[in-house]
């Protein structure tokens, strides 16, 4: 039987700051909406229920912030292998559909700045490759570049990117991993690089960075937790618990959070919980069973061993891009 | 001539560092578009401006030496394309839409070139063609593989898109 516990991640109700925004679109995206608001960042793109939109522009009208549609995503009903190109999907599978008010399901995907100039060139280079009819079509390579640069990420790590990001050969949450100086033999990140909660709320940076404690990110990030904390200083509270847990990473935006204590290749846990990737089901772990059962997980040469009371409960052979990480 | 052509072009594709192919892929294939040629030269010329002009140069002078010695057409049709990506890569997007049109032009039948002049619109801001040719790509792509012309240029692509009902 499933142990009952409650969720590590849920969602935040914002006490002054952005509660409108948080009404309308939920909180995954709250520290983008804020930050983005406060002029620290840019820009930044979103997904807004069509049935909400007009309203969410008005919303951000308040907030003197501009917003302009791209297109209508909804939700697939077929695998994403029967489409041509549906295999070089990464994150995100949807069916597009031009923007139309009269279409009453999805959710449009609007790009959002407080200037008109800067949130039309993001617009240019943030194209999502939906599906549209059979096939699903890529932008060229060098817009992710540019998308990058528009919503206000650290040249370090867009180049970092432009080398790690093919799926097909490298891991890139462990090329970053590997990036990361060591302290006295130790990796240990710092909570300012953390990315690994963007999209779930709690989360001061939303790129990949290139090293879990790049000097640019964390002068970014600072400066995002300075001007919330300013404004919502509850949310930088539980934000910064939150990113200062250990996780258990197998490949980008599939992860365990836990609530333990991770020293030595040794992690003690009382709570998780597990984030997968809606956009690559496949590579979801089978045996997250195992760990909800036990209490201590151990690296050991390429096995990773679950026990429950020092017992090990399973042995599991571990993909040598796996790697567990703290975050001071 | 044409040993003086294979030597420049090889001297060109070790410069580049890979190969400079593209594969023609018709609709009916049922594959996605060639993104390699595009791909690697993202990753070789991202914010390097100066190697990128001086390679644009070398681009089209090795462009007019094949066309003036009337190479195949593959081989133009492929530096031509070539060419589209680098100005796209250094954001001269009219250039690089004079380019993929060109590729058009010598090849009816191949879904890249279409997929990249799409992508230099939007990069132009040309938001609503863009989204009028991504939506309706099969049917853009047979409207100019049935016609009778030969030439395309923005003339024919706007007649082109006004035939369809969006």
């Amino acid at each position: 039987m499933d142990n009952i516990i409650p969720n590590l991640i849920t969602n935040y109700k914002p006490k002054k700051f952005g509660k409108e925004y948080v009404n309308i679109n939920g909180s995954s995206q709250y520290p983008m909406f804020i930050s983005t608001a406060l002029g620290i960042k840019p820009s930044f793109d979103d997904w807004v229920d069509v049935k909400h939109y007009k309203k969410f522009v008005k919303m951000c009208k308040n907030y003197n912030l501009f917003v302009d549609p791209d297109v209508i995503f909804q939700k697939p009903k077929s695998n994403k292998n029967a489409l041509i190109g549906g295999n070089t999907l990464t994150t995100t599978y949807a069916i597009g559909k031009k923007y139309n008010p009269k279409i009453k399901n999805g959710k449009v995907h609007v790009f959002i700045s407080k200037s008109k100039k800067t949130l039309l060139e993001a617009k240019k280079f943030g194209w999502y490759p939906v599906a549209t009819k059979s096939r699903c079509i890529n932008k060229p390579f060098i817009d992710h570049l540019r998308f990058g640069k528009k919503l206000g990420f650290p040249s370090c790590c867009i180049n970092f990117f432009k080398k790690y990001n093919n799926w097909n050969i490298y891991s890139h949450p462990f090329e970053t991993f590997k990036k990361t100086p060591k302290n006295n033999q130790k990796i240990t990140g710092s909570y300012l690089c953390n990315n690994f909660l963007m999209d779930n709320t709690f989360f001061l940076i939303h790129h990949l960075p290139c090293s879990y404690r790049c000097k640019k990110t964390m002068n970014y990030a600072k400066s995002v937790e300075e001007n919330i904390k300013k404004v919502e200083p509850d949310f930088i509270k539980k934000t910064k618990q939150l990113l200062k847990k250990p996780l258990l990473v197998f490949s980008e935006r599939n992860f365990i959070i836990f609530d333990g204590k991770l020293s030595n290749n040794s992690l003690k846990y009382t709570n998780y919980q597990y984030l997968t990737n809606p956009g690559r089901p496949e590579e979801t772990i089978g045996f997250f069973n195992s760990i909800k059962n036990g209490n201590k997980i151990e690296f050991k040469y390429n096995k990773l061993l679950i026990k429950k009371n020092d017992k090990i409960t399973s042995l599991i052979t571990k993909k040598n891009t796996w790697f567990m990480i703290n975050f001071e | 001539m044409e040993e003086i052509i294979e030597l420049k072009i090889n001297e060109f594709e070790n410069y580049l560092g890979f190969s400079i192919k593209k594969q023609s892929i018709p609709l009916e294939l049922n594959q996605p578009h060639d993104e390699h040629l595009f791909y690697n030269l993202s990753i070789k010329f991202y914010d390097k401006k100066d190697e990128l002009n001086k390679t644009i140069k070398k681009t089209k002078e090795i462009l007019n030496l094949l066309i003036k010695t009337k190479q195949n057409k593959h081989i133009i049709e492929t530096y031509y394309s070539l060419l589209g990506n680098l100005y796209y890569i250094n954001a001269q997007f009219n250039n690089a839409a004079g380019c993929f049109m060109k590729c058009l032009t010598i090849n009816k039948n191949d879904i890249t070139s279409w997929i990249e002049l799409l992508f230099t619109l939007r990069c132009m801001g040309k938001f609503k063609l863009f989204e009028k040719g991504i939506f309706n790509f099969e049917k853009i792509y047979k409207i100019w593989q049935n016609d009778s012309e030969n030439t395309f240029n923005q003339k024919k692509f706007l007649e082109i898109i006004k035939q369809i009902n969006f």
